[in-house]
């Protein structure tokens, strides 16, 4: 949640800022922009001079304040819940346009990560299992033989380690670019 | 591996749905939220960096808020650091410099009370 969001978010709420001369003023936020500049509505001003029994407070219907010298602006505690349920509610009202798209893009992207990892899976059990399930597997079948065939010329080894390390190997490729989509 | 992979994938999705998410927001604006035409011709109060206040009327302005104020009067400061009623001076037809403006607020409808405060 970026502050700037934040405040452009909380429209209309009641908030207090202090300046960096250390006066406060209060107000309803009616709007803000990127540098952080506010207008309140229904504003009182109080001098930072707190220690006489009268404090005088300036009120007036509209103020404009520059953002580099706001020292800090407090919003109301239930700042937080408010927004999360605009969110909310723009999820709900947001149907077409731009945005969606990239939302449905998302989506497509998540399931081709779902199948990832249902492959993931599929992998590690053919590790398990050994040649039987290699063989049932038919995409890398051709990269297994050839493996098979080195091992068989080459170093006396156990082919089902070898081809369950090439077969790793040649999934994470898979992987790698499905992740690239 | 591959289940490290399968894990961190789902995070690149959750971040982007954050994003998205974020795109959702009303964004901070890039141009002026306040519109001075509706206080032209009308006494404002302007306070200044360092302190001062300036009270006129306001002729002419720019996006900068570099502002043309007429019938200024500037209230200086006491020793105390308050702004007081009697130390004001005038300064006529002026510029203010939209850099140093702290804020503005129109002097129409705006009124001083006085709050008690209990110790």
């Amino acid at each position: 949640m970026l502050p700037l969001y934040l405040l452009t978010n909380a429209k209309g709420q009641h908030v207090r800022i202090e300046l960096k001369s250390g006066e406060i003023i209060e107000g309803e936020l009616t709007n803000v922009d990127n540098w952080m500049n506010v207008t309140l509505a229904d504003v009182s001003e109080y001098s930072n001079g707190d220690n006489s029994a009268q404090t005088e407070v300036l009120k007036s219907s509209e103020i404009y304040l520059k953002g580099v010298y706001i020292k800090y602006i407090k919003l109301q505690d239930d700042i937080i819940s408010t927004v999360k349920q605009q969110i909310n509610n723009n999820q709900h009202n947001n149907k077409g346009g731009n945005y969606n798209n990239r939302k449905y893009n998302n989506r497509n992207y998540n399931n081709g990560q779902g199948s990832g990892g249902r492959r993931s899976n599929h992998n590690n059990s053919y590790g398990n299992n050994g040649n039987r399930d290699m063989n049932r597997r038919h995409n890398n079948n051709n990269n297994r033989r050839s493996y098979n065939y080195n091992n068989e010329h080459g170093k006396p080894s156990n082919d089902g380690t070898g081809g369950y390390v090439q077969h790793h190997a040649v999934f994470n490729n898979d992987n790698n670019n499905k992740v690239e989509f | 591996m591959s289940e490290r992979s399968s894990e961190h994938n789902p995070q690149r999705a959750h971040s982007q749905q954050q994003n998205n998410q974020r795109k959702k927001f009303e964004s901070p604006k890039r141009e002026a939220i306040l519109d001075l035409a509706k206080y032209k011709d009308t006494k404002v109060r302007v306070k200044l960096m360092g302190g001062r206040l300036v009270v006129g009327v306001i002729k002419g302005y720019d996006q900068l808020m570099n502002l043309v104020l007429d019938e200024a009067i500037e209230h200086l400061k006491n020793a105390n650091d308050e702004i007081s009623k009697d130390k004001t001076r005038e300064l006529g037809f002026t510029v203010i410099r939209g850099t140093i403006l702290v804020s503005i607020s129109p002097v129409e409808g705006s009124e001083v009370i006085y709050v008690q405060t209990s110790e």
